[in-house]
């Protein structure tokens, strides 16, 4: 089977627009989450969230692709950033046949937003609502204003806009919700590894910080509600844990066949060792109380890698501060890796960033291979409870020094679905 | 394919779309040739293009399909529902009905597009949010400190469905499927992607079975008036003959739901069951290119051949839309693809009779050509007035191809948004 690599990584997420300087504040315990700016969030059930809160530099346009929203700007973005930390030129002609795009990109930023113009327009024809809408609506729709907000709602052209950005001649949009970044990274390593592809650009972007998905989630009773101290709201694994919180931005990762990398003289940073997927085929909002679903990707990454419990280093793991995911990964851990759980440091990338649901799995995935290569491993901040059901080492508030040449990165959705990721030291 | 690569059979197919559901109702559409396109009613009459075509299904016949205790309706779209119906019709015709177990090698791909929540609802909600500010006489704002009330238009529920990755959680429930489970979104194409992706994940080893295909829903009036925007309506002639594939005076086409998923499957695990196999995976071809360019004829041709590139096919299954520039498009990439051996071929597509159904348009219409090419159907030939682009095609559409074993079908999908996909089978296997 061919080798992949990693050769490239690029983010714009809360803590910067760097990956280099991202992974050491994050080494640091540096906290991104508090109090929602992007709409007063004021009476709302969660009023925390995780946003990018600097200029984000991004082209305005690409080929015929408007960079208009700050969606498409995260993700021009981090995959401009991606590209030149891999040091790769769009490619033309022939060589884009062998380049992919696999992008998650869920929802974008427009929801309510994006009904604006229309309740611009039907606001005040109220003696048949439904009909004064319509009536509104389409007496001078379909306008661009529509058009656009659609094309916002679906965000289709992220991942279009990347494959310019590339040069790519074949594109992949991912949804398996809070998994969806890592199914992209490992839809993006099975595609050079039956030789599909040459180059994949992998990851994710997603913008949910919204009016309606915030409430929305809460509803669900995902988020924490802990509005008095948002820094201390996302809390893996710690007993007083009380849901996520929503966090905003794009990460990617250039992955390359080995010898595509050799070949053009690419440092590598790391080798996509094995990937695994699986579907817990049980509840739509709840994981497998007994993490059978967890377990099962779990190994069959660490199958696909060819290494046993044993080899892993460090767990980077899901982790999003729910009273359920975390019992239930800890408890899937525990069957995947034994005995050997207990004695790997596994910790939490959200508790300093939240959860960035579609681009969750990308960002701390590039993460899991700057800990690699830096020697350091991010700690599980605001972590001050132990909770009786989660009683692994959770590298606790302080990031750790440590040699880890092979990372488990976990990512686990809503409906079950379940994607590990083994990133391992590259030895040539 | 490689090699080295385990050979893809598919043991069962599964339709649902305003013909009905199942293989007698592709049969009997195919024949019979009748069109399901009506003028919609009541909201949907008021909305561009104001005609299209829904399955009748009695809410009751759900349970024919599916388990309505374990999978509820009230977290399901109808763009899920109409997967589930589909994924049940698939389970049996593979000889495989859910029964409780749980298979940890077999998994469920769907593509799908995201489709905003219920209109009405999302206005009521901007109503309340939305108001003119004291003093001014024009301009709105929204006002966050309404939204409490506001939200009180939605439930949980609401945003459950709605998370795109729902239609594929559902079939994976559906079936007891362990396996790799996934949505693909982002173009009309991407059922089809769902498919070539189902089957790199068998001859990867992931599963040893996938079920793949796509649903759609398309009757949200946003979605509908994004779709006039771009063009793909058509607007002239009586609803039951206004979607003309290749016709030279086609100006469009009408919408439709529906949801069409095979079972693909390892060959080996196949007979190892004693599976019947209907056909076996040639190729899969996937072409991206940015909408409009110089390139947009070569790419589609790329995609074809990379479907089917050794060969002609007997049975081909295009889109046609009847949209005057993607059906030319189309065309020319088919002839230039396979040339005069396009000649021999018969075409298959149930546009005219079901509407467009976006992502599950490609699957829909590969299911009715794969069971022409099987010789389980004979699709009722029609003769079409074509202008000189589509000329091949249109040819195509009043004759038979070759039916039986060995008979090669090529399905593809051509997306606005400029991503393209072919899927080619071989029947028997």
């Amino acid at each position: 089977m061919t080798k992949v690599v990693v050769t490239g990584l690029g983010a714009v997420v809360p803590h910067g627009d760097d990956i280099d300087n991202v992974y050491e504040r994050v080494i640091r315990g540096e906290n991104e989450c508090g109090r929602i700016t992007r709409f007063d969030p004021t009476g709302y059930a969660c009023q925390i969230g995780s946003e990018v809160r600097y200029s984000v530099e991004a082209p305005s346009q690409v080929g015929p692709y408007s960079v208009h929203n700050h969606a498409l700007k995260f993700t021009a973005g981090a995959a401009d950033r991606a590209l030149r930390y891999a040091g790769l030129e769009a490619a033309t002609g022939d060589a884009m046949d062998r380049r992919s795009i696999v992008l998650s990109t869920g929802v974008g930023p427009a929801n309510i937003d994006f009904l604006g113009p229309i309740a611009l327009r039907v606001h005040g024809l109220d003696s048949d609502p439904y009909k004064s809408d319509l009536e509104a609506f389409y007496g001078q729709a379909p306008e661009q204003a529509e058009a656009q907000g659609l094309d916002e709602f679906h965000l289709d052209t992220a991942a279009p806009l990347c494959a310019v950005q590339l040069g790519a001649a074949h594109v992949y949009n991912t949804a398996s919700a809070c998994a969806s970044g890592s199914h992209a990274v490992a839809d993006a390593a099975a595609m050079i590894a039956r030789g599909e592809s040459d180059v994949v650009l992998a990851g994710g972007v997603c913008t949910p910080v919204t009016r309606v998905l915030v409430p929305g989630f809460a509803m669900l009773q995902a988020l924490s509600t802990r509005n008095d101290d948002p820094a201390h709201a996302s809390r893996p694994f710690d007993s007083g844990r009380d849901g996520f919180v929503m966090g905003e931005g794009a990460a990617m990762l250039v992955l390359e066949s080995e010898d595509h990398a050799k070949a053009r003289g690419a440092t590598i940073l790391a080798e996509v060792a094995g990937w695994g997927y699986s579907c817990d085929s049980y509840r739509l909002t709840d994981p497998h109380p007994e993490g059978v679903g967890m377990a099962l990707c779990m190994t069959r990454a660490m199958e696909c890698a060819g290494v046993g419990p044993e080899a892993i280093d460090h767990v980077n793991a899901h982790g999003t501060s729910t009273p359920y995911n975390d019992a239930a990964e800890t408890l899937a851990i525990k069957k995947a890796l034994g005995e050997r759980a207990y004695k790997v440091p596994v910790s939490s990338n959200k508790s300093m960033f939240g959860h960035l649901i579609h681009a969750a799995g990308s960002l701390e995935g590039c993460l899991a291979v700057k800990t690699i290569l830096g020697g350091v491993i991010p700690p599980t901040i605001n972590y001050e409870t132990p909770d009786p059901d989660c009683d692994l080492d959770y590298v606790p508030n302080d990031g750790r020094e440590a040699q880890v040449d092979t990372v488990l990165k976990n990512s686990f959705g809503f409906g079950g679905m379940n994607v590990s990721v083994v990133y391992r030291r590259y030895t040539g | 394919m490689t090699a080295a690569s385990p050979r893809v059979v598919v043991t069962g197919v599964g339709f649902a779309s305003a013909l009905g559901v199942g293989r007698d109702a592709v049969r009997t559409g195919l024949e019979q040739g009748s069109t399901c396109l009506l003028d919609l009613e009541e909201r949907l009459a008021r909305v561009p293009p104001g005609a299209g075509a829904v399955l009748d299904l009695p809410r009751k016949e759900f349970r024919n399909y599916f388990d309505t205790r374990v999978l509820r309706l009230s977290t399901m779209t109808r763009q899920t529902t109409l997967g589930c119906i589909a994924a049940g019709d698939l389970l049996v015709d593979a000889g495989c009905p859910p029964n409780g177990t749980e298979y940890a090698d077999k998994g469920a791909y769907l593509g799908s597009f995201i489709v905003p929540p219920d209109f009405a609802k999302q206005v009521k909600a901007v109503r309340i949010l939305a108001h003119r500010p004291d003093g001014e006489d024009t301009g709105y704002v929204l006002d966050d400190a309404r939204l409490d009330e506001a939200m009180k238009m939605a439930s949980a529920f609401d945003f459950l469905r709605a998370l795109p990755n729902m239609p594929s959680a559902h079939l994976s429930i559906q079936a007891g499927y362990q396996g790799p489970a996934c949505t693909y979104l982002g173009s009309d194409s991407s059922g089809m992607q769902a498919m070539g992706m189902a089957v790199g994940a068998i001859q990867s080893g992931l599963a040893t079975a996938m079920i793949a295909g796509g649903a759609f829903f398309p009757f949200q009036e946003v979605h509908l008036a994004w779709q006039e925007s771009r063009g793909l309506w058509a607007d002239a002639g009586p609803v039951a003959q206004r979607v003309r594939p290749y016709a030279a005076d086609r100006t469009g086409t009408l919408p439709g739901e529906g949801a069409a998923l095979f079972y693909f499957e390892e060959r080996e695990a196949a007979l190892a069951r004693g599976a019947t196999i209907l056909a076996e995976v040639v190729g899969f071809g996937q072409r991206f290119v940015t909408p409009g360019g110089d390139d947009d004829l070569s790419v589609r041709v790329d995609t074809l051949r990379a479907a089917l590139p050794d060969a002609a096919p007997d049975w081909i299954a295009p889109l046609g839309l009847g949209h005057p520039e993607l059906d030319a498009l189309e065309a020319q990439a088919y002839q230039r693809a396979f040339g005069d051996s396009l000649g021999q071929s018969g075409l298959v597509t149930l546009v005219p009779q079901i509407g467009y159904c976006g992502p599950a348009a490609g699957p829909l219409n590969l299911v009715a050509a794969l069971l022409a090419a099987a010789g389980e159907a004979s699709p009722k030939r029609t003769e079409v007035l074509a202008d000189e682009n589509c000329s091949a095609l249109a040819r195509a559409m009043g004759q038979a191809g070759k039916s039986g074993p060995g008979s090669v079908v090529l399905g593809s999908s051509f997306s606005l948004d400029g991503v393209h996909a072919a899927l080619a089978l071989r029947v028997g296997g």
